[in-house]
């Protein structure tokens, strides 16, 4: 990780930036059913930049989102959020945590009771004494950010559906607006484009980018997936999460000069690294094969030799 | 069977109990803190009254005819047939009243109530409130808890109006007790204090039903199938508990009665 000093991890790097990382997990544990899911997980996500973390399903992606939010406690290891530990909170104070993060649940999680627009005020009804037509103003303005509805009044038809009404692209875009609609600092996406069509896909992974700058702001985001094509779109960065543990990571950038190194070169990567390989390799030819619409994302990668393979691997 | 097999079942009954009692505390803390709106409770005993109430007022009216039906037989042998007023009404304010009424919440609201907060559990909509700051046992328990206990006594009150009906019907018109005297007799063995125990026991059951299926529903885990377990095991759990509770309140109250 030669490009960009800024991101490496503080432990790599004894020089690190004054200000500490916006969230910094530490040999993190955790035990769930009996199954030792998280095994020491290491990782930093600096103010602005979106890390990409990439793990096959079932291991422990979502319950790596949960100990950020503090739904699930570790077993042992820390999580720091601008340098304050927060595991083992009291709930008022992991509250104010909460307020500045936001979750974007895999299936949503969308409150099948309420309507629409219900679902996306709901952090302004709980949180804010506002008049309900000031709350509903928002919940218009983050369907029209998430690009639900073309006309206001398509929109309003839409806020006043129930969430078992809309198609899984649609719950996805609502989910992403409930979440937007406190204007979190940070927002964490658990698996995004799993389970769409390709357009829809797509255009999720659009919807992730725009905001990263949307209203202004600079937002830091930490996605888990694992779409190989979304990853290199979204991300600044991206880690391999296996078997409980960070086994690598890289600058999004990086990614086309590894998939360049060839067998010979990889014959001499540890035992972790070597699955890396193999993983982004595999799933990387997949997204070729398909010909999905994220092809040209992965030509671009793989046509120019930004870094000397020798680097990436270093 | 080895008794290491019994083990299992045993701890995680022990552990449903010590959730049960965790989230009780809490409920009781968050109402303390903070007492939901009107507007909430009512929503919430719109859904759960309409839906109890046929089969309440249908259990009540037929206990108490089979009340007179059964005493009627052996009070008449003894020569007191006229104390059937008497015996209906005990029974039906102080004991049936209350327990059926509760049995019949357990099963037609105790189990869709674990299966709502179940479903909603096992498709992280809880999970969804903690992320937006928000308290699940502000909004859902408690406004829950308070509707059953509230409304436990009002469907206890119809369950022993219409039982006492029931009771009248048969005795009066079909074995021929003089109206009369079963209304005499059975004012005169009621007293308000019967009244009273019935109603706040069936508060009690409320209370009960409630909190445990809400703690059954919030423990959901395993897909729909996990919300399928968790509805029966709500509905057998409060019934349960609602006819074990019964004895010991009605032990209680009786030692009370006795210190007035
Ligand atoms: N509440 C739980 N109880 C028991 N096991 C769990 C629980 N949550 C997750 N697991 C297990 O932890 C592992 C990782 O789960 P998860 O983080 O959901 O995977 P994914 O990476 O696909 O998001 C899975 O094997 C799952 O069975
Ligand atoms: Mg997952």
């Amino acid at each position: 990780m030669t490009n960009d000093a800024a991101h490496a991890a503080p432990s790599a790097d004894p020089a690190a930036p004054s200000a500490p990382p916006l969230l910094e997990i530490r040999d993190l544990h955790k035990t769930l059913g009996g199954k030792h899911v998280l095994k020491g997980v290491n990782l930093s996500v600096e103010r602005g930049e979106t890390l990409v973390i990439i793990g096959g399903s079932g291991c422990g992606k979502s319950v790596l989102l949960k100990h950020v939010m503090g739904i699930l406690e570790p077993d042992r290891g820390s999580i720091k959020v601008e340098g304050r530990e927060i595991v083992g909170l009291r709930l008022r104070e992991l509250n104010e945590v909460r307020h500045r993060f936001a979750l974007i649940f895999q299936g949503g999680a969308l409150f099948d009771s309420l309507t629409v627009a219900e679902n996306i005020g709901f952090y302004l009804m709980e949180h804010e004494r506002l008049p309900w037509s000031r709350i509903y103003a928002r919940v218009l303005e983050c369907l029209e950010k998430v690009k639900l509805g073309a006309t206001p009044r398509e929109r309003e038809r839409i806020a006043a559906q129930m969430p078992a009404d809309l198609s899984g692209g649609m719950k996805k875009r609502v989910a992403i607006a409930r979440a937007l609609a406190p204007s979190p600092e940070f927002l964490l996406w658990d698996e995004p484009t799993t389970g769409l069509d390709p357009p829809t896909a797509d255009a999720i992974n659009d919807q992730i980018i725009m905001t990263k700058t949307a209203d202004g702001a600079r937002r830091t985001s930490l996605v888990v997936t694992h779409d190989m094509a979304s990853a290199m779109k979204v991300g600044d960065r991206v880690a391999f999460l296996f078997d409980g543990r960070i086994l690598k990571e890289f600058a999004a950038a990086e990614i086309g000069a590894y998939l360049k190194l060839d067998p010979d070169a990889a014959a001499g990567f540890s035992v972790d690294e070597r699955r890396v390989w193999a993983f982004v390799k595999g799933r990387a030819d997949r997204v070729l094969e398909a010909g999905s619409v994220d092809t040209q994302v992965l030509r671009r990668m793989l046509a120019p030799a930004p870094a000397a393979p020798a680097d990436a691997e270093a | 069977m080895s008794p290491l097999h019994l083990l299992g079942p045993v701890l995680r009954a022990l552990t449903g109990l010590g959730e049960w009692a965790l989230l009780l505390a809490r409920t009781c803390l968050r109402a303390c803190y903070k007492w939901p709106s009107r507007r909430v409770i009512l929503e919430q005993m719109v859904r759960i009254g309409p839906a109890s109430l046929p089969v309440v007022l249908l259990t009540g009216l037929f206990t108490g005819a089979v009340l007179a039906v059964q005493s009627t037989q052996q009070f008449k042998r003894v020569e007191v047939g006229t104390l059937v007023g008497a015996i209906v009404t005990l029974s039906m304010v102080r004991e049936l009243g209350p327990v059926l009424t509760g049995l019949m919440l357990a099963g037609r609201v105790g189990g869709p109530m674990a299966a709502e907060l179940g479903t909603m559990k096992v498709t992280e909509q809880i999970d969804a409130l903690h992320t937006l700051a928000a308290d699940p046992i502000s909004i859902l328990v408690l406004p829950r808890f308070a509707a059953c206990v509230l409304l436990m006594p009002l469907l206890t009150l119809l369950s022993d109006a219409v039982g006492l009906l029931g009771g009248y019907l048969v005795g009066v018109h079909y074995f021929g007790v003089p109206s009369h005297f079963y209304i005499l007799h059975s004012r005169e063995w009621f007293s308000a204090w019967d009244l009273a125990t019935g109603l706040v026991k069936s508060a009690v059951f409320g209370a009960l039903i409630a909190s445990i299926s809400c703690s059954v529903g919030l423990g959901t885990s395993g897909g729909a199938e996990g919300v399928g377990r968790a509805t029966t095991s709500a509905t057998v759990t409060s019934s349960v508990a609602v006819l074990v509770s019964d004895f010991f309140l009605a032990v209680l109250l009786q030692v009370q009665q006795v210190k007035l």
